[in-house]
């Protein structure tokens, strides 16, 4: 139970922040696809996912990514305007786990669009143009502590320019009983430019909570997280999330889950705080599906398979 | 909408139909207990009936105990604590940390605590030490066997359940500990029996004792009989010993084997009783480990000792204790385990009632009467719960004809003197008998033996003679071994569901045509074939003249094949972790030869010249066989018989 407190803990301190900001006239960052690119699992848990683990945790928290074999492939649509492919692959070599990462992302724009919110994807406009970003990684435990770090270059092409630049990720994470906390700095680089305008990398700074696996009886399982994410040009977005899972055999998991976090409240469309999901795994292998609706225009719908 | 409600229900009944799909069906043999177990031959008192004593209880411990009240503020003897560092260890120094955190102590310090039921009287009583296995560390292990602790105090035993927790939980190779422990208990008892003023005082009968051990306890207790005959720890012999208890019987319940071995090798155990038992449906210890045990207790001398084995389907690994329950694998037993198969706890702890009893009854207190209920368990069929039980034994009196480990003739059997012979058989190999467990053995031999008795060809009624196995003896080991009326044929046999083709009618002379006798005959060919017809077979022996008698086996217990069953819940599961759904384990038939004598009164034992199987009784079959030989057993152990 005291996993229990501890995550009802941090979504208690987060919860006076969930929901919908007042409007905010935020900066927008670049490249995109480091905003919109998120683990399908961790869509549906408000995003609170830098303590999570498994291969797409290079895209959150590189110190989680696990010391043995793991493969994710996912994809998304963003109503039916935009399409983002991830591929993340681990494995361990000695002490270390190491993982790379790909994320591509297909979208239309609007001249003058740049940098673009990801709540726009959901509304494709007359350029083609593609956001990809490709990482690296690599943790290890030290002290108790894991602690990871991961390279990347990311890039976003409009019409055929290409505006990118390298960033580099550090996590740290450390089980605390049956709560697992993480920490992670991303996208840490310089800004990116193009047609004269620029636009910061979204550096973020992301802490959570996750706790362990909390029995409900003998059939049903439940998983907590809370987290806080404090991106460049943002205020503070507290999150969080609950999983429940009914195993009816050992191997076999059915999962439900449903999160909430704090979005920005201008905009049209814009993100919106709610998020849900639902998973089936047999032993390693697992489907992830999320849902997140989208306030104006559209929605996101998130498909991926996890082995692990 | 009526096109969304479509999708939800296809998507519902879709989640149902896959979740279900997922789980196995109850698998179970078919039950033929009520034909088997149909009569109540033995006359004896009920073993598991509460004997005439009023039975008090007391604790005796360190008086310190952090975490347990009794041990802390309800002892009524105080003890010392003893140093095991030389027998156990934590994996890390950190979890060694922990669990000192937690008791209070380590491995250096550890308390003699045990909880103890005794029979009011002046004594002396015999001594049985129980002693849990691994588990939980937090969720106490020792109460667990207070049924038999009540049981047998009322019976005239004095019974300690001996606290062993702070050895369970996250370490392993540590049964050598526990076995050293439960002789350290016993050095305390013989403190207890000779304090005066004290509850114990001369009160208990250190030469009858009985160690009693359930899982990791129960490979325990043969460790304790082989260090209660040492002078030195085999793997550090700077540790001494001062044992030498009258330990004369030892019980083992779904006991593991083989995570201790003195200086390498498996415990070898000899000169003591020893019963045991284990669950087929056991979800921890998956294989019956304790086999293994049980073929390396051996008897030498003159001295009256047996041994005995018992399989009891659809018993489980927890429910004789009654703390752990049904949850062989933890508290969500239910999502890896199927439980609808388990027999009730309290029959399952009821049969152990029976056997214990009995078996304490006859080696510690001389109760022979009980003895044929280790020969053949169809004589207590009134007491048993109503399942199923394979069982082994042997008596100190067997001489053995081929126990299959000896060579690599399979024409030479265990001693000079004895030729086996095969006819007409369709498989006849020797090899290691398997345990379900992948990759493992009861490290002992077997011979099998299939037989196909159909001539091949269109004409399926066409038979050959019937296919055998025979053991000649020579003259002189018959004398040496003064074979007579009062000796017995002893061999344990299991059918396999397997068959050989049929023979070649050119290989087979005295090929003859004969009707369908009610039975199909052999079935198509392959040894994979599923086979599920009854088997029998005779028993023939052959006298000095030549004279021939046979006897059905079935007659001297039940011959079953392999009693299937699927211990987890997840469909495929077992078949992908275990080559077979079934556990080997073999029937032990005690024959008398006076019984050939009572069918035709011209057979002379006395000259007895060969004895063997024949087969036929049923056309086509395999049988896997072991410990085959000739016996003296005492008379009590084969009255009364099963007709």
């Amino acid at each position: 139970m005291t996993s229990v407190r501890w995550a009802l803990a941090l979504v208690l301190v987060g919860a006076p922040g969930i929901g919908i900001a007042p409007g905010m006239a935020a900066q927008e960052t670049a490249p995109l696809v480091l905003r919109a690119a998120t683990s399908v699992r961790g869509a549906g848990f408000g995003r609170a996912w830098t303590a999570a683990s498994g291969p797409d945790m290079i895209f959150h928290n590189p110190a989680q990514m696990p010391a043995r074999s793991g493969h994710s492939l996912s994809v998304s649509r963003f109503g039916a305007a935009a399409t983002l492919g991830m591929l993340a692959t681990s494995t361990s070599a000695g002490r270390f786990a190491l993982g790379i990462g790909v994320a591509w992302l297909d979208h239309g724009t609007f001249p003058g669009g740049f940098p673009v919110r990801p709540a726009e994807l959901t509304v494709r406009g007359p350029l083609d143009a593609t956001s990809f970003a490709a990482s690296a990684a690599v943790a290890t435990t030290l002290l108790g502590v894991r602690a990871g770090a991961a390279i990347r270059y990311a890039e976003d092409r409009v019409d055929g320019e290409r505006s990118g630049k390298a960033s580099v990720d550090i996590g740290l994470a450390r089980s605390l009983g049956r709560v697992t906390v993480g920490l992670a700095a991303q996208h840490l680089g310089s800004d990116i430019s193009r047609d004269g305008t620029v636009a910061d990398q979204p550096a973020r700074l992301s802490a959570s909570a996750m706790t362990g696996v909390i029995p409900l009886g003998v059939w049903f399982d439940l998983v907590l997280a809370a987290g806080v994410t404090w991106e460049w040009h943002r205020d503070l977005s507290p999150g969080g999330g609950a999983e429940i899972a009914w195993v009816p055999v050992q191997g076999w998991t059915f999962a439900a889950r449903a999160g909430v976090r704090r979005v920005e409240g201008d905009g049209s469309p814009a993100e919106h705080p709610l998020s849900a999901g639902a998973s089936f795994g047999v032993d390693r292998f697992w489907l992830d599906y999320a849902f997140e609706p989208v306030r104006g225009t559209g929605s996101i719908h998130r498909v991926g398979v996890r082995i692990q | 909408m009526a096109g969304h409600r479509w999708t939800r229900w296809c998507t519902a009944v879709a989640g149902v139909v896959l979740a279900a799909g997922c789980v196995q069906p109850l698998r179970l043999a078919r039950d033929d207990s009520n034909a088997v177990l149909g009569r109540q031959l033995l006359t004896a008192p009920h073993p598991a009936e509460r004997g005439p004593f009023p039975v008090h209880t007391l604790f005796y411990g360190s008086g310190t105990d952090r975490r347990r009240a009794e041990f802390r503020d309800s002892v009524s003897i105080r003890t010392g604590s003893v140093d095991g560092s030389k027998l156990a260890s934590a994996p890390t120094p950190a979890l060694g940390r922990e669990r000192k955190e937690y008791w209070g102590f380590g491995f250096d310090a550890m308390p003699i605590n045990g909880r103890v039921w005794y029979p009011e009287g002046i004594g002396p009583f015999p001594l049985v030490l129980v002693v849990h296995g691994n588990h939980n560390m937090k969720d106490f292990s020792d109460p667990g066997y207070a049924y038999l602790g009540s049981l047998l105090a009322s019976r005239g035993y004095i019974v300690a359940s001996v606290d062993m927790n702070f050895l369970n939980g996250n370490i392993r190779g540590e049964n050598d500990a526990r076995g050293w422990m439960l002789l350290k208990h016993l050095e305390a008892w013989r403190q207890f029996a000779d304090s005066a003023g004290g509850p114990f005082h001369q009160k208990v009968d250190l030469e009858r004792i009985a160690l009693m051990g359930h899982s990791r306890g129960g490979e325990a207790v043969a460790v304790a009989g082989l260090f209660n005959r040492l002078t030195h720890y085999p793997d550090d012999a700077t540790l001494t010993f001062h044992f030498g208890f009258g330990i004369r019987s030892l019980v083992a319940i779904a006991p593991v084997d083989g995570q201790y071995e003195p200086v390498g090798q498996p415990t070898p155990l000899s000169n003591v009783n020893y019963l045991v038992v284990h669950g087929s449906h056991d979800g921890d210890v998956s294989s019956f480990s304790g086999l293994r045990q049980y073929e390396r207790v051996w008897f030498t001398g003159d001295g009256h000792w047996f041994k005995a084995a018992v399989y009891m389907y659809r018993a489980n690994h927890g429910q004789w204790n009654t703390v752990w329950g049904s949850r062989d694998a933890g508290p969500r037993s239910a999502r890896f385990l199927d439980l609808r198969g388990l027999i009730p706890a309290e029959e399952q702890r009821r049969f152990l009632e029976v056997y214990v009893g009995a078996f304490l009854d006859a080696t510690l207190r001389g109760r022979d009467e009980y003895l044929p209920i280790f020969r053949d368990h169809r004589v207590i069929g009134g007491w048993l719960p109503r399942t199923m039980y394979l069982t082994r034994f042997e008596e100190s009196g067997f001489r053995a004809l081929a126990r299959y480990n000896e060579d690599v003739d399979v024409t030479t059997g265990a001693v000079p003197g004895v030729t086996l012979r095969g006819d007409s058989l369709g498989t006849w190999r020797e090899g290691r008998l398997p345990l379900r467990s992948r990759n493992s053995t009861v490290g002992h031999g077997a011979v099998w033996l299939g037989w196909n008795n159909r001539i091949a060809g269109d004409d399926t009624t066409r038979r050959g003679t019937p296919a055998a196995y025979t053991f000649s003896l020579s003259d002189s080991l018959r004398a040496a071994w003064d074979v007579g009326p009062a000796s017995a044929i002893v061999l344990s046999l299991a059918p396999i569901n397997q068959t050989p083709p049929p023979r070649k009618a050119a290989s087979d002379s005295g090929a003859t045509r004969r009707p369908e006798a009610g039975r199909s005959p052999g079935r198509r060919s392959g040894s994979a074939d599923r086979d599920t017809l009854p088997v029998d077979l005779s028993v023939v022996v052959t006298d000095g003249r030549g004279v021939e008698v046979r006897l059905p086996l079935s007659r001297y217990g039940p011959v079953r094949r392999p009693l299937e069953m699927t211990v987890y819940r997840r469909r495929g599961l077992d078949a992908s972790r275990f080559p077979t759904l079934y556990e080997l384990m073999l029937q032990t038939y005690v024959i008398p030869l006076s019984d050939f004598v009572s069918l035709d009164s011209g057979f002379d034992p006395g000259t007895l010249r060969s004895l063997g199987l024949r087969f036929d009784r049923a056309v086509a079959g395999t049988v896997v066989v072991t410990d085959v030989g000739l016996s003296r057993p005492r008379p009590a152990f084969l009255s009364p018989e099963v007709r």
